[in-house]
């Protein structure tokens, strides 16, 4: 009982900022100079580890749904910067004979982005940011001494439309990669570390805030 | 500039080798046998059993510590959720029963001089159902210490055969030969040596012969 309320109280606030989120991007806009948009989709991820224990085993998070917000201003000419946050959640799941849950995974995501408008209504991106791998059971796991932050490099894919005034949808694909290890893989004796991509699909709208020259 | 021929193959074979880099696992031995001397049989907990839940008789005092910290040190043998045990206050409940004999031990810390043998032992059995190896639930874990010894004698083998014994109730049903396995007959030493682990996970990726117990 009382770790239900707990939940529902440390939801409330993140239900109210995306509430609030929404109902701004929703409200009429003027000509944008910097916009702020939310997206859902859904992130997979290659091996994280694999392991050879009578039978190799193959250790990666499931296909996950993730939530997006970001917010972005023009720079000159047709590029654009862009900050974001990502949080996504699922299993890591280890794959022999069988498959077995390891644990639930949240992983955060926070990205600075440089786009460059290919067209009227296609962008590439290049993004550096930070994995931050936020296990749910530590003990018994791979996570039992920590998780890992990692750097990330990618890049991205990104082709919108206006939908109403100052209201844009967009369809983004995404991809990154980093290096993945953790403090109890290397006490167990892993050397090296495994080199983990991941590709994300998402729809996303944006709305565009305060007065600013075209830029696309 | 004129790019030397063959150059951009084997850049785009160095990006593809960095691209698959995987961390190398270690080997994991088997160290001693893992059947029970006397039926031949394996066992292990599967998933679907987890958290394998421990019951303490109620006059163990430090012995519940030394429970405690077993399944915590058995866990960490571990890196893909294998084994987590937890207590219950229930026997009814319990998986695995313990029972300290003749009653709570003298108190104190255990430390790391080498345990005096003769001042403690314990027994793990097992019951299976007739004609059938299934497991009945529970496993007995019975450990007894000798009044005769010195009170800091007796914690620092209560502390070591307690977590030998919990190393029993996760399947490990030999022992080892060497004296640094926390499986030795005798233990010396106060936590699963790499050879422990290496076994544990052995026997976690190994088919059992002997069925977990009905739920219930």
């Amino acid at each position: 009982m009382g770790r239900s309320v707990n939940h529902a109280a440390g939801a409330r606030p993140a239900a109210l900022a995306v509430t609030a989120l929404a109902c701004g991007l929703v409200a009429p806009a003027a000509q944008a100079q910097v916009s702020l948009g939310i997206g859902v989709g859904a992130v997979a991820s290659s091996n994280l580890v694999t392991d050879s224990i009578v039978e190799v085993i193959a250790v990666r998070p499931r296909i996950a749904p993730q939530l997006t917000i970001r917010v972005e201003r023009p720079l000159s000419g047709r590029y654009r910067v862009a900050g974001e946050v990502s949080v996504s959640h699922s299993s890591v799941m280890a794959h022999g004979d069988t498959s077995t849950r390891v644990t639930g995974l949240t992983l955060w995501a926070p990205v600075i982005a440089i786009e460059a408008a290919a067209t009227a209504w296609l962008g590439a991106e290049a993004r550096l940011g930070a994995l931050i791998y936020q296990p749910g059971e530590r003990e018994s796991t791979l996570f039992s001494d920590g998780a890992p932050i990692a750097p990330t490099l990618g890049l991205g894919l990104r082709a919108e439309r206006g939908l109403t005034s100052g209201i844009r949808g967009s369809l983004q694909l995404r991809y990154d990669l980093h290096r993945f290890t953790t403090t109890r893989l290397r006490v167990r004796g892993f050397t090296g570390e495994t080199v983990v991509h991941r590709v994300a699909l998402s729809v996303a709208i944006h709305r565009g805030f305060g007065r600013a020259p075209a830029s696309r | 500039m004129r790019r030397r021929p063959g150059s951009l193959p084997a850049l785009a074979a160095a990006c593809v080798a960095v691209a698959c880099e995987t961390a190398a696992a270690p080997d994991r031995e088997l160290a001693y046998p893992l059947e029970d001397p006397r039926s031949g049989l394996t066992f292990h907990w599967t998933p679907g059993d987890l958290p394998v839940r421990y019951w303490v008789s109620d006059d163990a005092g430090s012995v519940r510590d030394f429970v405690r910290e077993g399944l915590r040190t058995w866990a960490g043998a571990f890196l893909l959720g294998e084994f987590r045990g937890v207590m219950v206050a229930d026997p009814a409940e319990a998986d695995v029963l313990v029972f300290v004999e003749p009653g709570a031990p003298p108190p104190g810390n255990p430390t790391d001089d080498p345990p005096v043998l003769g001042a403690c032992g314990g027994v793990t059995g097992y019951d299976l159902e007739p004609d059938e190896d299934r497991l009945v639930r529970p496993f007995r874990v019975t450990v007894e210490w000798d009044s005769r010894y010195a009170d800091g004698d007796v914690v620092n083998c209560l502390e070591r055969v307690v977590i030998h014994e919990i190393g029993h109730t996760i399947g490990l049903f030999g022992h080892s030969s060497n004296e640094l396995d926390l499986m030795h007959a005798n233990p010396r030493v106060r936590s699963p040596s790499p050879a422990d682990q290496a076994s544990a996970e052995v026997l976690y990726h190994t088919a059992p012969t002997i069925t977990p117990p009905v739920p219930g």
